[in-house]
């Protein structure tokens, strides 16, 4: 519904650019075709109309007697004002005392930015753990002269592949494991 | 005839006399604006008045990046709308306010009312709204230059227009009254000439 709302108030903004002549010629084209044929739009578009016309004839107009002389007068008041009037001049903004604070809150936010986005990249303590681990299983692997991964699942699970390895292990490869599963892994051995 | 920027370069150089032939050449066109605001002639007066002097005041902040003319609208578009914020407080009636029509719009009880109608309407919209459509319907502006007077880019002063359209199609397009008024007026004709008088696209 929420949609359908959306998509209705987007379709009658880009009639009322029709209207307008605010679209691109060979848009406009499109749309005068589309016009022929949908009674919606055409309903739409005659009220759109209706309501512009009706505006444009009902425009209030202020009938002023003597208008010259009225605004010979208004010009005279205006210009009696001009002058005592001085132009302001306009003035460079300096290097004051608000700029530099302004400066130094924009030094402190930064910093305080900086050293979020540090923390936020530090790594977890339990995912060095994690590394660790895995990294002295490999080690492991490498010290036992084991070339082959898929010879240790052999020996292991006695999976038939290496993804039936994986499908058993909820899709994780050996770097993706969790530490009690590798812990697991590790003690087959 | 020099031209808007060449009097303000001179003004900007002290001269008042160039001064004087912008207010010539502008207030007019100006107080019809502010008049359509305020709905009130000692009011837009005053505008009008406040409106040129703060433009002059400003003369050296004017950097020709719109025309004078635009630059002029936003000056007193403000000044009306804050003037008319400072007089809400007062709570004047549009009832209370004397807008004499043309002899035609004089013509018939349901011209009345429909003109009552619609300003009630107009008044309601949002002040970004109700600029925007003012700007466009009655001064037939352009939304390059209708987005200078209200000093935002150009698809917000286009969406302010048409969210304001909407507004005034939803609230008076199914209205009893309208579609009296254009069977009364036969402005089938009138919307069809409008029609091609607007979309203009040069296939």
């Amino acid at each position: 519904m929420g949609h359908d709302f959306k998509s209705k108030i987007a379709n009658e903004e880009k009639w009322i650019d029709y209207l307008e002549g605010e679209l691109e010629p060979s848009l406009a084209e499109d749309f005068e075709r589309m016009l022929e044929g949908d009674e919606e739009a055409k309903k739409l578009v005659h009220d759109y109309q209706s309501v512009k016309a009706f505006m444009e004839k009902n425009e209030p107009v202020f009938e002023i007697e003597n208008e010259d002389l009225f605004f010979d007068k208004m010009h005279d008041k205006i210009m009696a004002d001009i002058k005592d009037t001085t132009p302001q001049k306009v003035i460079n903004p300096g290097f004051g005392k608000k700029q530099v604070g302004y400066f130094l809150a924009a030094i402190f936010v930064g910093v305080l930015s900086l050293s979020a986005i540090m923390d936020v990249v530090k790594p977890n303590k339990n995912t060095n753990i994690d590394q660790v681990a895995k990294l002295d299983f490999k080690q492991m692997i490498k010290g036992a002269q084991i070339e082959d991964l898929s010879s240790v699942q052999d020996t292991v699970f006695s999976h038939e592949s290496d993804m039936d390895f994986m499908m058993d292990r909820h899709e994780e490869t050996v770097d993706e494991m969790s530490k009690e599963d590798f812990e697991k892994l590790m003690g087959q051995f | 005839m020099k031209a808007d920027i060449e009097l303000v370069q001179q003004v900007k150089e002290g001269d008042q006399l160039a001064y004087s032939e912008l207010v010539k050449r502008h207030q007019k066109v100006l107080f019809r604006v502010v008049l359509k605001f305020c709905r009130d002639m000692d009011l837009a007066e005053d505008v009008l008045q406040e409106s040129f002097i703060k433009a002059y005041q400003k003369i050296h902040q004017f950097e020709g990046r719109s025309s004078f003319k635009s630059w002029l609208f936003r000056i007193a578009i403000n000044t009306a709308k804050n003037k008319l914020r400072s007089l809400r407080s007062e709570q004047v009636s549009i009832d209370d306010v004397q807008v004499s029509m043309n002899a035609e719009a004089e013509s018939g009880l349901l011209q009345e009312a429909v003109q009552k109608r619609l300003t009630e309407e107009i008044e309601q919209l949002p002040s970004k709204q109700k600029t925007a459509v003012l700007l466009r319907v009655y001064e037939d502006l352009s939304f390059k230059e209708i987005a200078q007077i209200m000093d935002c880019p150009y698809d917000t002063a286009k969406a302010n227009y048409r969210h304001g359209l909407m507004k005034l199609k939803a609230s008076m397009g199914g209205d009893e009254l309208l579609s009296n008024w254009l069977k009364f007026n036969d402005e089938e004709a009138h919307i069809q000439e409008t029609n091609n008088n607007k979309i203009k696209y040069d296939h």
